[in-house]
C-alpha cells in the first residue's frame, strides 16, 4: 500500500497498483524502494485527490501507454472520443473539471490529462468565441486593432 | 448623485482641471496669439480650446481604455479556465481541431465557430495561444480560398492536412507538398494536376477521387503517383483513377482501397497480386468494383501472404476473378473477409477457389450463419453466409445477390453446395429465413450432413418442412453429432414434432459418430401448439425449453400485445416470401 498526502494535509492509502497509474509516483516509489514514508503532493487538494484515485482505480489493470504509443500519438491525428465509464466521471462542474486537469498533468497520468482536454475540447466544438467567453465567463480584452484584424479574418472565412 | 448632475457638475470641474493642465503643458508658442498680421484673435482663440478639449477626450478616453484593458486581463485570470497553463490550453486545441471540422463535402458550418478561428477570436491569450500551435492551423479543408494562405502561413513548419476539391485551393498548397502529411482531393481535369507528379515525401495519408464526369481513358491513365517517391504513405484510397500498381508503391502500405476501376489493356490481376506480394504491412484491402481484362491464368503459382492483413473486402468484383484471387491470397487465421457479388448460377466455384486450406480465417471459422433473405438483397435472390470465431467475431461474410428474377435458385444451390465449398468443422449453424415451399427438402438435409461436426442447430424463421428433414435417417442424418436444436419463429406440428424428437433422440451412438439429441429449445414460436402430454413425452428423451410454457399455457394464445405483434409481422414476413 502507498500512503499520499494531499496539499490540505489528508492522508490517502491506496494499493501500489493504483498510486502507479500516476508515472510520476511511480517513478518516486522506484526511486525511494519500499519504504512506509508518505508520499507529499503539495499541488493536490483532498477532494480532487479522491476524484483522481477514483479514475486510476478503475483503469488499474488497463495496460500503461508506453513511450512508443505516446510518440505516435504526437504525430497521428487525434480523436475526442471518450470511453462511456470515463464520460459520467468527468461530469463535474467547471472547477473541479479543470483541478482534475491540472492535477493529472502534475502526478503525470496522460490518459486521464487526455480524457480532461477532450471534454473542454468538445464543449468548445461549435461554438463562437462569444459562445466560448460566456461558457468560461471570459471577457473580450482585445484592442480595437486586434478586433479588426479578426474581423478581417471572419471575413476571409465566409468567402467562397 | 444622479448621471444629469455627474454631467453638469463633475466633468466641467474635471474638464476645468485638465483643460487648465493641458494649456500649461503645451507649448506656448503654438498657440501665441498675435494679432499683428491681421488674423482674428477671436477665431484663433476658439481654435485653441477645440484643440486643448480634443485632446483632454483622447486623453480621458485613452486612460479609461487602458483601466478597462487591466480589470478585463485581471477579471480573465479569475477565470477557472485560466487556470489551466499555455501548453494544456494549447492541447486542448489540438483536441478540438481534429473532428470539428465538417468534410468539405458535406454541408458546411460556419468556419468562425470552428476551431482555430473561434478559439483565436476569444481573449488576447487565447488568441496567442492559438498563434502559438501551428499544428491547430495545419487543417486546409475550408471552402473560403481567402483563408488558405493565413493558415499555411500560421501552420509553420508543421504537416498538412489537406481536403479540397477546390482546383485553387490545391494550387495554394502546392508549394507547401514538402510538408503534406494527408491529402483527400478531388481530381475534376482530363490531365493529372502537376502536384501529382512531384516528390511528396512526409505523405502518409492519400485518398484521391477522379470526377466520373471527365473519366480519364487509360492512355491518360497516371503511371505514376507522386513520382513514386511517397516514402511514408501508409493509405492510399483511389476511386476512379487509373494507377499502374508498382511494389513500390504498395510495398510500404497498410490499407490499400481500390474503388471504382476499370483496368483494361495489358493489366491483369496477376499484375495486382504480384504488386502487393511485398506489402508485409498492409492491415486492409478493399477492393470495390474494380475490373480488371484478361482471362484469369489458371497456372499462375503466385501466392500472396499478408501477414498483418485484418480486412480483405472484395466488393462487386467480377465472380469469373473472385476464386482466382482467393486462391492466391493467405490470410491469416484472425483476418476478416467480406465479399459482395452478383452471381447467377448459385455455384460457389464462382465465389470461392476449390481449394480453401490457405484461408485460415476461413478455417477457422466454428459458426456458421446463412440467411436465406437478407436485407442486403432487398428481397431478391440471394443470400448472406457469415462465419464466426470461438468468441462471436466475424470471420468472413459472403452477400451473394441473385437478381430479383423472381426464381430464388441462387439461395438455395449455395446452401445446397455449401458443405463441399466450406469443409470446415463447424459446431453450430443458424439457418434463417429458409422457407421457400418449392425449395427441396432432401438438398437442405443432404447439405447438413456435410457438416458432420455440427453439435447446435438454430433454424429460425424457417418453413416446417426443413425441420421435419432433420428427422434422422438410418443412413445418413444430416449433423449427426446433434445435441442442441433451437427453434425460432418457426411453426411445426406437435406429431412432426415428437418424432423429430423420437427419432434424433433415439439415435445409437456408432463410435461417437452419432450423438442423441440432448436439447430442444422453442422460441418465440406463437404459432406452435403443444400440448401438455407432448411436452411431457418429449422431457423423457431430453430437456426441453419453451418460452410459453408456464405463461399462456401450451395451448396456445398470446401473452401480450408485443408477442401478438410478433406474430402479425411473422406473419406478414413469411407470406411475402411464400408469393
Amino acid at each position: 500500500m502507498v500512503n499520499l498526502v494531499t496539499s490540505d494535509n489528508e492522508s490517502f492509502t491506496v494499493e501500489k497498483a493504483v498510486a502507479s497509474r500516476s508515472v510520476l509516483i511511480k517513478n518516486m516509489l522506484e526511486d525511494v524502494g519500499e519504504s512506509d514514508q508518505p508520499i507529499p503532493l503539495p499541488n493536490v487538494t483532498a477532494s480532487v485527490l479522491k476524484k483522481v484515485l477514483e479514475y486510476c482505480d478503475h483503469h488499474k489493470n488497463e495496460p500503461m501507454p508506453t513511450s512508443e504509443d505516446l510518440a505516435a500519438e504526437d504525430t497521428r491525428k487525434r480523436t475526442t472520443d471518450i470511453g462511456e465509464w470515463d464520460q459520467k466521471f468527468i461530469q463535474v462542474d467547471q472547477e473541479m473539471l479543470f483541478e482534475i486537469i491540472l492535477a493529472a498533468n502534475y502526478l503525470d497520468i496522460k490518459p486521464l490529462l487526455d480524457v480532461g482536454c477532450k471534454t473542454v475540447a468538445n464543449m468548445i466544438k461549435g461554438k463562437t468565441p462569444e459562445e466560448i467567453r460566456k461558457l468560461f465567463n471570459i471577457v473580450n480584452d482585445f484592442t480595437p486593432e486586434e478586433e479588426a484584424q479578426i474581423k478581417k479574418e471572419n471575413e476571409w472565412a465566409e468567402d467562397r | 448623485m444622479d448621471e444629469s448632475s455627474i454631467i453638469s457638475e463633475i466633468v466641467p470641474q474635471l474638464m476645468r482641471t485638465l483643460t487648465d493642465q493641458i494649456r500649461s503643458v503645451m507649448e506656448i508658442s503654438r498657440w501665441q496669439l498675435t494679432a499683428s498680421n491681421g488674423a482674428n484673435l477671436e477665431v484663433q482663440n476658439d481654435d485653441r480650446e477645440i484643440e486643448v478639449h480634443e485632446f483632454a477626450i483622447k486623453a480621458i478616453k485613452s486612460y479609461a481604455t487602458e483601466k478597462i484593458r487591466l480589470h478585463q486581463h485581471h477579471r480573465n485570470l479569475l477565470a477557472p479556465i485560466h487556470r489551466l497553463p499555455s501548453e494544456l490550453i494549447s492541447l486542448i486545441f489540438q483536441f478540438a481541431v481534429t473532428d470539428s471540422s465538417p468534410s468539405p463535402f458535406q454541408a458546411d458550418i460556419s468556419a468562425t465557430k470552428r476551431v482555430p478561428l473561434n478559439v483565436a477570436g476569444v481573449s488576447k491569450r487565447w488568441r496567442q495561444v492559438a498563434l502559438d500551435t501551428p499544428r491547430i492551423w495545419a487543417k486546409i479543408d475550408m471552402r473560403s480560398t481567402s483563408l488558405v494562405p493565413l493558415f499555411l502561413e500560421r501552420s509553420k513548419g508543421a504537416p498538412l492536412d489537406i481536403e479540397t476539391r477546390s482546383a485553387d485551393i490545391m494550387a495554394l498548397c502546392e508549394p507547401h507538398i514538402g510538408r503534406w502529411r494527408a491529402l483527400r482531393a478531388l481530381i475534376a481535369t482530363k490531365e493529372a494536376p502537376s502536384w501529382l507528379l512531384a516528390p511528396a515525401p512526409k505523405l502518409e495519408i492519400l485518398n484521391l477521387a477522379h470526377d466520373f464526369s471527365r473519366s480519364l481513358t487509360r492512355s491518360e491513365a497516371i503511371s505514376e503517383l507522386f513520382m513514386n517517391r511517397t516514402p511514408c504513405l501508409r493509405e492510399l484510397n483511389l476511386t476512379g483513377l487509373f494507377i499502374l500498381p508498382t511494389p513500390v508503391l504498395f510495398s510500404p502500405l497498410t490499407k490499400l482501397s481500390l474503388t471504382s476501376l476499370l483496368y483494361d489493356g495489358p493489366f491483369t490481376w496477376s499484375q495486382f497480386l504480384q504488386a502487393i506480394q511485398f506489402s508485409l504491412a498492409l492491415e486492409e484491402l478493399r477492393l470495390n468494383s474494380v475490373h480488371a481484362g484478361g482471362i484469369p491464368e489458371a497456372d499462375d503459382a503466385i501466392k500472396v501472404s499478408l501477414p498483418c492483413l485484418k480486412v480483405l473486402v472484395l466488393n462487386r468484383v467480377p465472380p469469373r476473378f473472385l476464386p482466382f484471387i482467393l486462391g492466391r491470397i493467405i490470410m491469416p487465421a484472425t483476418s476478416r473477409l467480406e465479399v459482395e457479388v452478383d452471381i447467377t448460377s448459385g455455384d460457389w466455384n464462382s465465389v470461392l477457389p476449390r481449394d480453401i486450406s490457405h484461408l485460415h480465417n476461413i478455417q477457422s471459422a466454428r459458426h456458421l450463419l446463412f440467411d436465406a433473405a437478407p436485407i442486403a438483397t432487398r428481397g431478391g435472390d440471394g443470400c448472406s453466409l457469415r462465419g464466426q470465431g470461438l468468441g462471436g467475431e466475424t470471420l468472413f461474410l459472403f452477400v451473394v445477390h441473385g437478381g430479383h428474377g423472381g426464381r430464388r435458385v441462387v439461395a438455395q444451390n449455395l446452401f445446397s453446395n455449401m458443405g463441399q465449398a466450406l469443409p470446415v468443422l463447424f459446431e453450430s449453424i443458424s439457418i434463417t429465413s429458409y422457407m421457400e415451399e418449392k425449395w427441396s427438402a432432401a438438398k437442405f438435409a443432404n447439405s447438413l450432413s456435410s457438416f458432420p461436426s455440427v453439435e447446435e442447430l438454430s433454424l429460425n424463421s424457417c418453413n416446417p418442412k426443413f425441420i421435419r428433414a432433420l428427422t434422422a435417417t438410418p443412413k445418413r442424418p444430416p449433423c449427426p453429432r446433434l445435441q442442441r436444436l433451437k427453434l425460432t419463429r418457426c411453426a411445426i406440428d406437435e406429431s412432426s414434432l415428437l418424432s423429430l424428437v423420437q427419432a434424433r433422440t433415439s439415435m445409437k451412438p456408432r463410435t461417437g459418430t452419432r450423438v442423441p439429441l440432448q436439447r430442444l429449445e422453442i422460441t418465440d414460436c406463437s404459432q406452435m401448439n403443444l400440448s401438455q402430454e407432448a411436452i411431457s413425452e418429449m422431457r423423457e428423451c431430453l430437456e426441453v425449453h419453451w418460452d410459453r410454457e408456464g405463461g399462456a399455457g401450451p395451448s396456445g394464445g398470446m401473452h401480450d400485445g408485443v408477442e401478438e405483434n410478433q406474430r402479425d409481422l411473422w406473419i406478414e414476413f413469411a407470406n411475402q416470401f411464400r408469393q
